[in-house]
């Protein structure tokens, strides 16, 4: 059993759920599976939601909770590295969703 | 600042701007992969608020909330599908 102070759960959770991601966006070919060049609208989507983010922190509205899921590792106060994950996971579905919608739709 | 302001500035600004794109933007994809999204975060959301990964100052968040979920927090999933539309739209290349 780990401490509290250093857990890989919720980081191997974002890892597992990225992985789960691009085998479905490869499967069908979606995003990345079609042009690497939708690599660039993730980045400016994390881009976005982490200016969100950061806004948020420095009013003081979220922060870090004090359970022991995380791996304590922190990109800034109050930011821990796994947010940098779950803001790929939201902009990778959301990304994925909107392609696949997009499909039936046209269809 | 309350976390529904802080969130009406970034919808709001998003908003501005797919109102300016409209006709360019494909609507129909956008809303049904925001209801998917909204729904997924009900769910997500409420693991790692219950699991408490994250908290909220409560005196900045109205209170009210899906299950453990502040409903502030399914602005990002509003957000999403819309930011990612009007990016994939302004850096299309112009032809």
């Amino acid at each position: 059993m780990e401490g509290p102070a250093l857990s890989f759960l919720y980081l191997g959770a974002l890892l597992v759920s990225i992985a789960g991601l691009a085998s479905l966006d490869f499967k069908h070919k979606l995003a990345l599976g079609k042009s690497k060049a939708y690599r660039c609208l993730l980045i400016i989507s994390v881009a976005f939601f982490l200016v969100w983010d950061l806004a948020g922190i420095a009013l003081g509205i979220f922060f870090r909770g004090n359970a022991g899921h995380l791996t304590g590792i922190t990109l800034s106060k109050e930011l821990p590295i796994e947010e940098i994950f779950f803001l790929i996971v939201l902009s990778y579905s959301a990304l994925l969703l909107l392609k696949a919608f997009g499909r039936l739709v046209r269809k | 600042m309350t976390y529904l302001a802080l969130n009406a500035i970034f919808l709001g600004a998003l908003a501005i701007v797919g109102l300016l794109l409209n006709k360019r933007l494909p609507w129909k994809a956008i809303g049904l992969a925001t209801l998917a999204l909204l729904a997924l975060t009900a769910v997500f959301d409420n693991v790692i608020v219950g699991t408490g990964i994250v908290a909220y100052d409560e005196s900045l968040i109205t209170g009210i909330k899906i299950g453990y979920a502040p409903i502030e927090d399914f602005a990002y999933a509003l957000a999403a599908p819309l930011l990612l539309s009007i990016a994939a739209e302004l850096t299309k290349r112009q032809k």
